[in-house]
């Protein structure tokens, strides 16, 4: 399990400080960090994954200190996404997902057998098995983000912490990359997606933190934190909030007018 | 990792290696040089063994390492564009070079070393150190800030050696006009013995990241998350490419284009996996920058050009080319 506590974090160039006194990403669930753009997501999600060190507050991986752990350590039992994917060289899928094996291989980085069929099983999740030779200059935005998190999948991590990873997407992306999360999370491994994309949050979600200037607003299961006051609170009159009709989960839409909520 | 095409590298490094040292203005005989073994000396056998051999030593060390030092700062600076030469390297250490053979109070031998070297190394760190903290600042930086950066230390480094060259004295000039125009002709041993111990270090601290800067191709945050500890490695980087960079520049003069051309025909060849990219940059880079060294020293016999002129003449266009035509990246 992976624990924050008592975070706080400051830029020199925002107005605000991310502040959040509990959170934490547990086997099995998906949890959702949502809020408006510039709220502080990313950066929760970056002092996660102990990309970033905060200010004051505790980091804890299964109990032990983050900041006190070998990268290696940490990467073999969290896998982090970032939201902008880029690579300076033309790789293949394939040479892509080996490389999340780097945590478990030594020196030069030589795959053994158990490593190539866990590359293996990664491709086969993601659905990238026939795409492995392709070059990542010849994969559709979808294909470049699911490619990423094969590489990030084939580290075996027990939580996943991943950074928008379906915006830019279609729609029908989307919502095959959502699925995918839910299955991963089927098998228990612990989620955290940052997305600014409400509707999807409230559905693929266990757990919804919402955030607004660093500050948590609501934290807990989508049909609390989705509340009217607070929906009204960062979107005015501008949305209605409605529920989804498979679910009931809240949903969002665009209002025509601002006569009503 | 692609071992095959390593040894494929390796065979035309030797191949290069073995023919070269035949090749010159002045025609050696293979009996001459066996005879060197019986004791006979003879002119030919003497600039066989004296010239030519560690001529080509020293390209192939040369080459190699400057087109080594190319490919991973290339990585790191995830940036297609950078080696020791254009990033102000080679003229931080051609100023501390310069600066021990023009100053005599600066000058001392110790066995094989000299404060040639020394000073060398000192310039080419200053020059890291600058280059290194402009692209630390912020959000990474831009391919053009580092380039003009570069430039602009190499010009500030070419104004403090036209300053010393105006203060110092004719004798001082010719060996340093000779040395400025980069070329790898020595005689004897000794020069080429002393450069290792910078160069093995240097190496060493380069390979053992090869795998490491696969993953920091994919950006330092990506890299982080696949737990490679990117600070260290960047370290390890500018010192290994500071140290290597700074011997080779010391000894042969800011040779450029290599370390740029190389490591880019490289990637075309076999791909980008940085664990067959290095050493074959490495083999490729010492064999061409010998071959290079044989045309300097053949296409205007009995005259021997400096062989930074081929380099420069070859790999300037190159480097237009490369500017302008458009650098993809994976977004």
């Amino acid at each position: 399990m992976l624990e924050l506590r008592n975070i706080i974090h400051r830029f020199p160039e925002s107005s605000w400080e991310l502040n959040i006194d509990r959170f934490s990403v547990s086997p099995g669930e998906v949890q959702g960090i949502i809020g408006p753009n510039g709220s502080g997501k990313s950066t929760l999600l970056r002092i996660s994954a102990g990309i970033l060190y905060p200010l004051a507050g505790n980091v804890t991986l299964s109990g032990n200190e983050l900041k006190k752990l070998k990268r290696h350590t940490i990467a073999r039992q969290v896998g982090y996404l970032p939201q902008e994917l880029s690579s300076e060289y033309d790789f293949t899928v394939e040479e892509l997902v080996r490389m999340g094996r780097y945590p478990h291989t030594k020196g030069l980085g030589i795959l053994n057998s158990t490593d190539i069929t866990v590359v293996q099983q990664s491709l086969e999740f993601t659905g990238l098995e026939d795409l492995k030779k392709r070059r990542l200059s010849q994969l559709s935005g979808g294909e470049k983000k699911r490619a990423f998190l094969a590489s990030v999948l084939s580290q075996k991590p027990g939580i996943l912490l991943l950074d928008e990873p379906a915006s830019a997407l279609d729609l029908h992306r989307q919502v095959h990359f959502f699925r995918l999360l839910r299955k991963l999370a089927k098998g228990k491994i612990g989620v955290a997606v940052v997305t600014h994309d409400i509707n999807f949050a409230s559905l693929f979600c266990d757990k919804l933190l919402l955030l607004e200037e660093g500050l948590c607003l609501a934290q807990g299961p989508p049909e609390k934190v989705l509340s009217r006051g607070v929906i009204q609170k960062i979107y005015g009159k501008d949305v209605f909030l409605g529920k989804h009709p498979e679910t009931g989960r809240p949903t969002l839409l665009p209002a025509l007018t601002d006569k009503k909520t | 990792m692609k071992t095959k095409t390593i040894i494929l590298f390796g065979l035309f490094f030797l191949a290069v290696a073995a023919i070269t040292p035949w090749i010159g203005s002045e025609t050696i005989r293979v009996e001459e040089v066996w005879n060197f073994f019986l004791g006979t000396h003879n002119p030919q056998s003497d600039i066989f063994w004296f010239q030519r051999i560690p001529r080509v030593l020293l390209a192939l060390l040369a080459g190699g390492t400057l087109a080594l030092v190319g490919a991973c700062f290339q990585v790191l600076f995830r940036n297609p564009l950078v080696e020791p030469y254009t990033l102000g390297v080679s003229g931080g250490s051609a100023l501390g070079a310069f600066l021990a053979i023009s100053i005599p109070s600066l000058w001392h031998v110790w066995g094989p070393f000299s404060s040639v070297q020394l000073l060398a190394v000192a310039g080419a760190s200053a020059s890291l150190g600058l280059i290194y903290s402009l692209s630390r600042s912020q959000q990474g930086i831009s391919i053009y800030t580092l380039l003009l950066a570069g430039i602009t230390v190499s010009i500030i480094c070419g104004g403090g050696i036209l300053l010393l060259t105006y203060i110092s004295s004719p004798n001082a000039l010719v060996v340093f006009q000779r040395w400025m125009m980069g070329g790898v002709d020595i005689v004897g041993y000794k020069e080429l013995v002393a450069l290792l111990p910078l160069l093995f270090p240097g190496f060493f601290l380069l390979f053992i990241h090869a795998n490491d800067l696969n993953h920091i191709a994919l950006g330092e945050e990506m890299a982080l998350g696949h737990g490679v500890p990117v600070k260290k490695v960047q370290r390890n980087i500018f010192i290994g490419g500071g140290l290597a960079t700074a011997a080779v520049v010391s000894l042969v003069g800011p040779i450029g284009f290599i370390g740029l051309i190389i490591p880019h025909s490289v990637r075309r060849l076999v791909g980008f996996d940085q664990r067959t990219v290095l050493p074959c940059s490495f083999l490729l880079g010492g064999a061409v920058l010998t071959v290079c060294d044989c045309v300097a020293r053949t296409v205007l016999a009995p005259t021997e050009l400096p062989v930074g002129i081929i380099t420069a003449i070859i790999g300037g266009p190159l480097f237009i080319y490369l500017l302008v035509s458009r650098q993809w990246k994976i977004r």
